[in-house]
């Protein structure tokens, strides 16, 4: 066995530790097990956000995209650099009020409670079943290859060992396991990120010295329009390409549910800090690698394969290995969420609710245990019998989800009115309209983005739909307008109101003291 | 302006300038909305107290 793949192996040991540490605090509760009992700081919530964000298409699907397209798959991580920030600020603080004045545990569940309605369950749960396991699959594959790649394994041997660590620490140690492995992957993958693309630049003589290369071998490589021009005045793709990442994130229902498990509303602040800086050090990084790629690796066979190679390149062995960690890091910590996710969908809402409503917290545990065992193993065959790009895969899977779920989790907060029929007609009308857009590439048509196309579908079916269905009752009313806050009026309003009150006040001040001093006399 | 073109550099440059300011100015503002609140329940509890 080579230093590379012990260097794997420790690293993997590391992971499985943190799961088994936290397995003890797991099983105390369902609460505890599904949301770490709603404890995260501000470090560890903005971090596990991020990293479950950025899966294994940021090493291996985002810098191919650069390879193969030039400077227009920047785009993607101008989305990435600001999605958490938009998501941390839009949702963050009501939707972690109302989850717990809704006393949910789940991201599904949530919406069924502050729409009172079976059917949000139902329909959610399934495109949330369906298109995590495309995106865990995804992540599944990018692991398997990388550690195929860097230990020397074969695929199927690859996947198998780094798909059942995931799932024992997992299985294990829940949601805090899982977030604290991320935060501790997400600091390895800014470390490996950085490391790698630093001695990248160096060796391309920065960034002018990259431009002036790409330019040499085919100037359109440097545009925003991709490669040779391809979406040339596409307005509609190229803002489509920046928003999937940046406000993409607020449909996902494993980042989503990171609102839910904040200790306070006042983690939002320091969390959307650390992910403002975090972010702009990561998210650009896997794009430029790309480009870099194009320069020193011309001939590579597979393009995903870029940061590896590119890392073993600059590095000598074992701390090019290092520093590849960082591949499983990000595939890592988003499969971990995924998996964590669809156990939870899986046993709170579809066993619980469908099946056994009475079911005990232990029985509880068991059954999420059980769910994310289940989709983990059949992750693997998937992955093994059908391998499709990375790329592709995670776009499809990640812009379906964020159509189907953007708009109602936005509307869950905002809007007052808002109603079960809305929320079921923007859900399903934009996961279909994604769907359809990518099946039959209306990109190429229409010059609009599979995203774009999808939430302006899914927003036109929730204004539609919004007038057929009947209002949330009073209860829901009441909790929504609970969870906006205390509603503080501005303080050169409430000076006005004192000096408007203040004549009456005095008026009424001495008319009583002078009735006290009446009958005080009287007496 | 790093051998890019102007609509290259213009459209992806000031990106990461943008979101670092719109982190710290969410920062403040949220700040802000935090202390109004611990204000407004001290507030809550001193009325209870009397």
């Amino acid at each position: 066995m080579g230093s590379d793949a012990i260097v794997f192996i420790i690293y993997l040991f590391i992971l499985l530790l943190i799961g088994l540490y936290f397995s003890r605090k797991a099983s105390k509760s369902v609460d505890s097990y599904l949301l770490g009992d709603r404890s995260l700081g501000p470090a560890v919530t903005a971090l596990t956000m991020q990293s479950t964000s950025m899966s294994g298409f940021m090493f291996l699907g985002g810098p191919a995209e650069a390879f193969q397209r030039g400077w227009y798959a920047i785009l993607y991580g101008i989305g990435d650099a600001g999605g958490s920030i938009v998501n941390l600020s839009v949702l963050g603080k009501r939707m972690r009020r109302m989850s717990e004045l809704l006393k949910a545990l789940s991201s599904i569940e949530y919406l069924e409670k502050r729409y009172e309605s079976t059917a949000i369950r139902i329909v959610g749960a399934v495109i949330s079943i369906v298109f995590l396991f495309a995106y865990v699959f995804a992540q599944f594959i990018a692991s398997g290859k990388a550690l195929e790649a860097l230990t020397g394994l074969s695929y199927e041997t690859a996947l198998i060992i780094g798909v059942s660590v995931i799932i024992v620490y997992t299985v294990t140690g829940g949601y805090l396991a899982v977030v604290w492995t991320d935060f501790f992957q997400s600091i390895v993958m800014l470390v490996g990120m950085v490391g790698i693309l630093v001695m990248g630049l160096i060796h391309v003589g920065g960034l002018s010295g990259l431009n002036a290369s790409l330019a040499k071998i085919d100037p359109s490589y440097l545009s925003i329009w991709g490669k040779d021009l391809e979406f040339y005045g596409q307005w509609g793709v190229i803002i489509g390409a920046i928003l999937i990442y940046s406000i993409g994130y607020m449909g996902l229902p494993h980042v989503v549910v990171r609102h839910m498990s904040m200790k306070s509303t006042k983690t939002v602040k320091t969390a959307t800090l650390w992910t403002a800086i975090y972010n702009q050090a990561m998210a650009f990084s896997p794009y430029l690698l790309g480009l870099i790629g194009i320069i020193l690796l011309p001939n590579i066979a597979d393009p995903e394969m870029v940061v590896s190679e590119l890392a073993y390149t600059f590095f000598p062995g074992l701390f090019a290995a290092i520093l590849l960690s960082a591949v499983m890091a990000a595939i890592m910590s988003t499969s971990d969420s995924i998996l964590m996710q669809a156990g939870t969908i899986l046993s709170r809402d579809v066993y619980q609710r469908f099946m056994n409503k009475t079911a005990d917290q232990n029985r509880m545990i068991l059954v999420s245990r059980i769910s994310i065992l289940l989709a983990g193993i059949i992750g693997i065959i998937v992955a093994i019998k059908q391998p499709p790009s990375v790329f592709a895969l995670v776009v499809f899977a990640f812009g379906t989800l964020g159509n189907s779920f953007l708009v109602p989790y936005i509307c869950s907060v905002y809007w007052r009115n808002s109603n079960k029929v809305g929320i079921l007609t923007a859900m399903i009308a934009g996961s279909i309209s994604h769907i359809l857009w990518t099946t039959f590439d209306w990109q190429a048509s229409t010059g609009i983005h599979p995203f774009l196309g999808g939430l302006l579908v899914s927003i036109l079916g929730m204004i539609i739909g919004n007038r057929f269905g009947t209002p949330p009752s009073e209860e829901v009313f009441k909790i929504f307008e609970e969870a906006k806050g205390p509603r503080l009026l501005p303080s050169n309003i409430e000076k006005n109101i004192s000096c408007e009150i203040s004549p009456e006040a005095k008026s009424i001040s001495t008319f009583v003291s002078k009735q006290l001093s009446i009958e005080g006399q009287l007496k | 302006m790093f051998n890019l073109p102007p609509e290259t550099f213009w459209l992806v440059v000031p990106w990461p300038f943008i979101w670092l300011t719109a982190g710290i100015v969410m920062y403040f503002v949220n700040k802000r909305k935090d202390d109004l609140e611990d204000e407004y329940y001290a507030n809550l509890d001193e009325k209870e107290m009397k």
